[in-house]
This record gives C-alpha cells, structure tokens and sequence, in this order.
C-alpha cells in the first residue's frame, strides 16, 4: 500500500519534471528562433527611401526606366514581407532577389558598374536555403566596396553548389579607402545567425585578396 | 535679388532632381553640382555661394562634417533619407532639412525661408522719396506702419506724421517688400509693426485694422509661417 502511494508519487513527481523539461525546452527554441528572426537582416529604411528619391526623379522627367524601377523594388519588398520570414527559400528566388537589390543600387551610383554574374544550372538552385543569408556581404560591397568617385568599380558574385556545401562568394575591385576590418553590425549579425542555424559547420572569410576584397560564405546543405 | 547656390550629392538622379527644382525657381542660380564633400569644399574656398543642398550620406567626408568644417554663418539645406539627424542638424545653422524623396511643393517652402530673410535685409535697406505738397520727402520702408488708402491716393502713417501720396493702393502693393501686406481694401500694413493681431484686427500704432475676409488667408498664412 504504501509503496503503490510512494510509486504514485514518484510517477507524479516524474512526470512534472519531464513537463517543466519539455516546456523549458520549447521555451528555448521559442528564444532560438525569436533571435533567430531578429538577427535576419531586415529592408534597411534608408536603402528603401533613397531609392523611392530615385524613382521619384525618374517618373518626375517621365523616364522610361521609372516603371521597371518600381517593379524591381516591388519584388525586393515582397521579397521581405513574404518569403523572408520562412524558415527555407529556394536558391533561386534569394539570387533573383540579390539582382534585383543589385540593380536598384545601381541607379543610385554616378558611374557604370561591371557586375559579373557566375550562378549555377536552374537545376541546382531548387535547393532550400534560410533566406536573406547572402544580402548582408552585398550591401556591404554598396555601403563600402563600391569608390562613387571612380569610374571603374567591379564586382564579381559567384555560387557554387556541391553535393554537400554552398559557396556564395562576392569581390569587389578593392580601392584604398576600403577597411580591411570588418567592424559592421551587419556583418556580426550574420556570423551571429549562422552560429544559431549551423553551430559552427560554416565558414565566414572577410578581407582583401590579390586586388579585390573578397568576402565568401559556405554553408552546409 | 538671386541666391547662389551648389549641390552636394553623390547620387545622379538625386542631384538632378534638386537641379530640375533649383531651375524652376527665378531667384536661385546653380554654380555646381558635387558628387563629393571633398569637391565642394575645393569650390567653395574659390567661390563662396549663398547657399549648399549637402546630402548628409556621403562617401569619406560626410555632410554632416562637412556642415562643421564650414563657416558658422554659411546656410546649408540638408537633403537625406535619415531623420535621426534632424537635431544635430540644426544645431549648425541649418536652414531646412529636407526629406528624401523630396517633392517640389517641400523644396519650394525650404528656399522660401532663405528668400524670405534675403528680400526683409533688402527690404530695410530700402528707402524712397514721397512727394507732399511741394517738397521730397526721404521716407524708409521700416519707418511706415501702415497705408491707409483713399479714393484716389494713399496716407502714408509714420510713427508722429501722415504722407499723403496721389497713387493707387494696387500700385503700392506691387512696389513694396513681402513683409507689406494689405489686410483690407483700404490698408497695407508694415507686418514688421504689428503689436498683435486679435478679434480679426491688427493693432498697429494707435489703430485696429479690421482683417477683410478677401485678405485673410494669405494674410493669415504669412502670419502662421512665422508663428513660433
């Protein structure tokens, strides 16, 4: 008799500790992801209302270029609003979403940029990956790799998919008043987001190589 | 009187379309458009000009430094995508802060400031002759408080004495400096003297001068824009 009570207890005892464990769990991963959103990098304000000032110039002299401008910035948006908060995106729609912010930047520079394009076979890029992962290295090639005083900047992104990684690469021509630190909030976001995603299965290199600044991400698939 | 001008921009489209604003109005004249800081400070120290449209988000040098490397008294407008700047900005005499995308109705009001001062400085400078009777009399703008006008002339009221002056209200009106203006069919004030404006009437001197409803708004709106 008192051994069935002491046995009941136990069992009680146990299984609110198993409850407080699973809640402390979900607790956690709830934290997880709620950090892990946070981190995602969001439409920067002033990316957005410089090139509405832009847009609005171009529809003001009735340009031509005025209407795919403001498709192109639909899509960034729509990028944000609806395949951003997903835990998974195809390859493909973040690289269309990349070109698209790329050119939007473009109209924003004095001179002509060269941009190179090296992207993978349709095939491959219907792999999932986190979305908003590789805008972060692109936005800073605007905000710091690209010298508006000069008439030939450069920029290089390649992709490479293999059977068990994927490599996002970005180089710019480098110019001398680009750090060779990588000091930026967006740059320690991303290295914090990729620690929540991958732990430490991913490899982050920023910095100056043989004329270029180079920055490459691989991620494991 | 003409304001002389540059833009301080980085980006084309943006500095264009400041240009295309800058051309639709009679009284500014552009001297240049920079792409950088450093080019404008090289232009200035060669060629003053009244006043800088300095974009705030510029590669190397700043606007916002160079706003600080510039004289206390040189009247910049900020233009950007920011508005976490707008106090620093106006802790260095900026006029105006403009925000992007920047329509032509805002840009329009932001110059109208600096014309408004422009036109007041010239405005006190400004004297002329009215003729009572037999004699020329040297009178300034400052010195007269209101014009009351009759059927066919005016009354000129100064502080202790009365011009009167055979012209048409009309005629004056065009004549004068932006701080006159009539409030009734009958009276164009010197708004540099009102003592108050109160029950739809300007005190000014000894008078109370009634606010015709075909004045108001204007007259109104001038008021409002200098409201603090």
């Amino acid at each position: 008799m008192i051994f069935a009570f002491l046995f009941g207890a136990l069992l009680r005892i146990s299984l609110n500790h198993f409850g407080l464990l699973r809640q402390i769990q979900e607790r956690q991963s709830q934290q997880a992801t709620a950090e892990l959103n946070l981190l995602k990098s969001q439409v920067q304000p002033h990316f957005l209302f410089n090139a509405l000032n832009n847009i609005y110039y171009l529809s003001y002299t009735k340009s031509d270029l005025a209407p795919q401008s403001i498709a192109r910035l639909s899509d960034i948006m729509r990028y944000f609003v609806e395949e951003a908060p997903k835990e998974w995106v195809p390859l493909k729609a973040e690289l269309d979403f990349i070109q698209d912010y790329i050119e939007v930047e473009r109209i924003r520079l004095p001179h002509n940029l060269e941009i190179c394009w090296e992207r993978n076979g349709q095939h491959k890029e219907q792999i999932l990956i986190p979305p908003i992962l590789f805008i972060p290295l692109v936005e800073n090639v605007f905000k710091h790799g690209v010298d508006k005083t000069r008439e030939n900047n450069e920029i290089a992104i390649s992709v490479e998919v293999e059977s068990k990684t994927l490599t996002f690469t970005v180089k710019n021509s480098l110019h001398s008043l680009q750090n060779n630190k990588s000091k930026g909030t967006g740059l320690a976001n991303l290295r914090k987001r990729l620690t929540l995603l991958f732990n430490h299965d991913f490899n982050l290199q920023t910095g100056p190589e043989s004329g270029y600044y180079v920055a490459k991400l691989t991620i494991p698939l | 009187m003409s304001i002389s001008c540059i833009i301080v921009e980085d980006e084309p489209y943006a500095g264009n379309l400041l240009e295309e604003y800058i051309l639709q109005v009679p009284y500014l004249r552009l001297e240049k458009k920079c792409l950088t800081a450093m080019e404008a400070l090289n232009f200035l120290q060669s060629q003053p000009v009244d006043l800088i449209f300095l974009d705030i988000n510029l590669p190397q040098l700043s606007g916002m430094q160079l706003a600080h490397i510039l004289p206390q008294n040189q009247k910049v407008i900020f233009t950007t995508a920011y508005t976490s700047y707008a106090v620093e900005s106006y802790a260095i005499n900026a006029i105006d802060y403009l925000l992007k995308p920047i329509t032509f109705e805002r840009f329009v009001k932001s110059v109208e400031k600096i014309h408004g001062v422009a036109k007041q400085r010239t405005a006190e400078q400004g004297n002329f002759f009215i003729k009572s009777g037999k004699a020329m009399i040297k009178v300034s703008d400052a010195e007269i408080y209101y014009i009351e006008g009759l059927k066919d002339y005016v009354v000129f009221r100064l502080e202790k004495e009365k011009h009167i002056v055979y012209k048409k209200m009309k005629d004056l009106e065009a004549i004068l400096e932006e701080n006159f203006m009539r409030v009734h069919h009958s009276f164009i004030v010197n708004t540099n003297h009102i003592k108050k404006i109160e029950d739809n009437q300007v005190h000014i001197l000894d008078q109370r001068i009634s606010i015709s409803e075909k004045y108001r708004e204007s007259f109104m709106s001038f008021i409002r824009n200098k409201l603090m």
